[in-house]
């Protein structure tokens, strides 16, 4: 019996039990890695926020395929205009490939998944997961774009998809060249009180212009981005730093909001990749390099016996 | 309102707040149905369930916001708690109770998780976004549970 609404001794420790067990489980949960965080969060929302989540995208994919209907129109002609463009041009390489007796240059493959972007206020609006099949088995991280251009990157599986980070993520960086190849940087998120994230331009150098209104592409080196996935074009010059570089604003590609449907780069895995064009056509894997490498010089700077390369040797496309 | 009337407001609620909070959650002020949810349930329960629902929402909040999850889990749970023992410290039957207690009590969960869980909170989110967040989730939740009590006696 309990007395204006006081509960019994005993029910009190019982809460005070429960409580501490809450407590004790939330500071578990506090100290799971990301990864396996991430592996809770995927568990947790094929079982009980599936439906919830499966009406989100029935209801996303409504209302984008009226509202784009004519911007996917314009891509559709737009990606032709560029196909037949090239077209000329892949034949005339594939040609020139064929008379230096070059193998053709690896590019991977892409797969389309569906993003799911993180919440403000509770969760973190600059990360994503993708669901899509096969994302598991691809190698960490990597890039994800669409046709109009760099989105983030994916940074690991999450359950049978995977998770990953947009470009407004204050850890993204991605290395970008200009569309003529003059000058090259890393692009980086910049988020202004108030306003929407945009790019920053890191390490131009001093002496070059870059006029607004160019296009930055992704380079492709590191091997985390595919190269001449559009970054950005930048908007006007944001600082110099005494003489050593320059930093310009730079209006990305694509919004994070704006995106529903994503390509994930598949990378050619680095164990089967060879490198017919560095080393004349006769595709030797990476781990032969060191073979390739001629000696060391002898430490009193005398030169080896023989100079050069040997007979039949790799020589880069750029010393001959 | 009390017996089964408040458990269909608050699973309406739930429910709502899930399958519908992309349509407002990028609003500056929308709607904290969650929160809203955890509280009237807290009225309802003695403080270590209450502590248990607010354990539970934290991991499906955080799961589906892609957020931080023991310091979610831990700022819901403590949140439950907290409004079961306010429940006994200012008990009334007063029709302006709940009301009231859901404005200051969204409040301070929205700022809490703000800080805890999203890293930290400007000014105006303390003093203009979550007070209105937290005005119109009670406006929500009490049309919710007037709602109800017309068709549960």
């Amino acid at each position: 019996m309990t007395y204006l609404g006081a509960p019994r001794p005993g029910r009190r420790r019982g809460d005070i039990a429960i409580a501490a067990i809450l407590v004790i489980l939330g500071g578990f949960a506090s100290s799971l890695s990301r990864e396996q965080q991430s592996q809770v969060e995927a568990f947790v929302r094929a079982t009980a926020l599936y439906p919830f989540l499966t009406l989100h995208r029935a209801s996303a994919e409504r209302t984008a395929v009226g509202r784009r209907l004519e911007e996917l129109q314009a891509e559709r002609d737009d990606l032709v205009e560029t196909l037949v463009r090239y077209r000329a041009l892949a034949e005339q390489s594939a040609d020139l490939r064929d008379i230096a007796d070059l193998a053709s240059p690896r590019i991977g493959e892409v797969r389309a998944a569906e993003v799911y972007p993180g919440r403000p206020r509770v969760g973190d609006p600059d990360v994503f997961v993708l669901r899509a099949p096969g994302l598991t088995d691809l190698i960490f991280p990597v890039g994800v774009f669409t046709g109009s251009g760099l989105v983030g990157v994916a940074r690991g599986p999450h359950g049978a998809g995977a998770r990953g980070d947009f470009w407004s993520h204050p850890d993204f960086r991605v290395s970008v060249v200009t569309e003529d190849g003059a000058v090259s940087g890393i692009a980086r998120p910049l988020r202004r009180d108030g306003e929407e994230p945009i790019l920053l331009l890191d390490g131009a150098p001093f002496q070059s212009d870059i006029a607004p209104g160019t296009r930055l592409l992704t380079t492709g080196i590191a091997g985390v981005y595919p190269p001449g996935i559009t970054v950005g074009t930048v908007r006007q010059l944001a600082e110099e730093e005494a003489g050593w570089m320059k930093r310009y604003y730079v209006e990305p590609a694509v919004r994070p909001a704006q995106t529903a449907l994503v390509l994930v780069w598949v990378r050619p895995r680095l164990d089967s990749l060879a490198l017919p064009d560095l080393l004349g056509g006769r595709g030797l894997p990476l781990d032969s390099l060191a073979a390739a490498r001629p000696p060391d010089p002898p430490a009193d700077g005398a030169k080896p016996a023989s100079e050069g390369p040997a007979p039949g040797a790799a020589v880069p496309d750029s010393a001959r | 309102m009390r017996g089964p009337g408040r458990w269909i407001v608050i699973g309406m609620i739930l429910l709502v707040h899930f399958a519908l909070h992309p349509v407002w959650s990028g609003w500056p002020a929308g709607p904290d149905l969650l929160a809203g949810g955890l509280l009237l349930g807290s009225l309802g329960l003695r403080s270590s369930r209450a502590a248990a629902l607010g354990f539970v929402l934290g991991l499906l909040e955080a799961s589906m916001a892609l957020g931080p999850l023991g310091p979610t889990m831990l700022v819901l749970a403590i949140a439950g708690w907290v409004g079961a023992w306010l429940r006994d410290v200012f008990y009334s039957d007063s029709a302006r109770f709940m009301p009231a207690f859901l404005v200051v009590g969204v409040w301070a969960i929205e700022v809490l998780l703000g800080l805890v869980a999203g890293g930290g909170v400007s000014l105006a989110t303390v003093f203009v976004y979550a007070p209105l967040s937290a005005a119109f989730t009670a406006a929500v939740c009490w049309l919710a549970e007037r709602f109800v009590s017309f068709f549960v006696v």
